[in-house]
């Protein structure tokens, strides 16, 4: 499995990140990078002021949290999409590229004040997405989807399923190796075809779906293969 | 905390909130603190143990920026060592 490797430097881990705002239409392309700091001991993310600023991101809430200091402080709460750095492999020119792995769905705090080095905190409701080690000086994060088209395939098509997910289709599509992109739209249309088939036969019942709700199925898988299609970058 | 769309109508997010601090905060603090209430429209619709459980009920039942959360008391999230950093 590959993975991403960062330099634990004065005990900290900062990585490089992509906040993506799901909101927006073309969200996808509203996004932008920061520096993350990896914080194991907290239970939730966090995203700065700055993070807020730029990108726009609308506040879904109001949440408080108990400070050192024992009062309750009161911060909003966002929706975004976080990217994160799960592989580095050479291409074919040599250099090193570095793929991200998508954790969207996600609600986090705002700081209530910005801190200096980092925009983003990482904590545990991200971290138990991924596979993670520390040892010798270095950390070392990785997910395994990103091997496995089929896994892939699973989550774009659940992805789709609302448009904050649909951003994060379209940053795998236009990201991830075109290869695996190609493989995880042909296993879709497969899937769709096996579907179909299973409708056609009036073989429903072992899946557990109705005629409705395998049409619907169909539908979305297809419509997602064509938008990985669409989307991929060329290469 | 205040939000509005470019044509100064309050979103979701402000109604619901102007309203937890009128009239839900101090009764719902008794018995459901550290919880989240699902808002919309004005009226705390559901009280959900989680912050993200809570957003994906929301999400489903009504679709992003159609309700918003509020903390009930103070929520038990540990921010690890940057608890000091927010002194």
């Amino acid at each position: 499995m590959s993975s991403h490797a960062v330099q634990i430097e004065n005990r900290r881990v900062l990585l490089p990140v992509y906040v993506l705002d799901p909101t927006q239409p073309g969200g996808s392309l509203n996004h932008r990078r920061f520096d993350a700091l990896v914080d194991t001991g907290a239970t939730t993310s966090m995203v700065s002021p700055r993070v807020v600023q730029q990108l726009g991101i609308p506040i879904r809430g109001t949440d408080k949290f108990m400070p050192a200091t024992g009062v309750p402080t009161e911060t909003s709460l966002h929706s975004v999409a976080l990217a994160v750095p799960t592989s580095t492999e050479p291409d074919d020119s040599g250099d090193n590229t570095t793929l991200f792995s998508i954790r969207d769905g996600l609600v986090v705090l705002k700081m209530p004040k910005p801190l200096i080095g980092f925009d983003v905190v990482i904590g545990m409701d991200v971290l138990e997405n991924f596979h993670t080690r520390m040892g010798n000086a270095v950390f070392t994060i990785s997910s395994e989807a990103l091997t496995d088209p089929r896994a892939e395939a699973e989550a774009a098509t659940l992805r789709s399923r609302s448009h904050a997910q649909h951003t994060a289709l379209l940053h795998f599509a236009r990201t991830a190796d075109p290869e695996v992109v190609r493989r995880t739209a042909d296993h879709l249309d497969g899937a769709a075809a096996d579907l179909q088939q299973m409708l056609a036969d009036g073989d429903l019942a072992s899946g557990g779906r109705t005629s409705e709700q395998a049409r619907r199925d169909i539908a979305s898988l297809a419509e997602v293969a064509r938008e990985l299609r669409s989307h991929a970058p060329n290469d | 905390m205040s939000e509005h769309d470019s044509g100064g109508t309050p979103t979701q997010a402000d109604v619901n909130h102007a309203a937890f601090v009128a009239r839900y905060q101090d009764e719902l603090e008794s018995e459901h603190s550290g919880k989240m209430a699902l808002m919309r429209d004005g009226e705390v619709v559901e009280i959900v143990g989680d912050k993200d459980v809570a957003y994906e009920l929301g999400l489903q039942r009504y679709g992003d920026g159609n309700f918003s959360l509020e903390r009930i008391g103070v929520s038990p999230h540990s921010l690890g060592v940057l608890a000091y950093a927010f002194e």
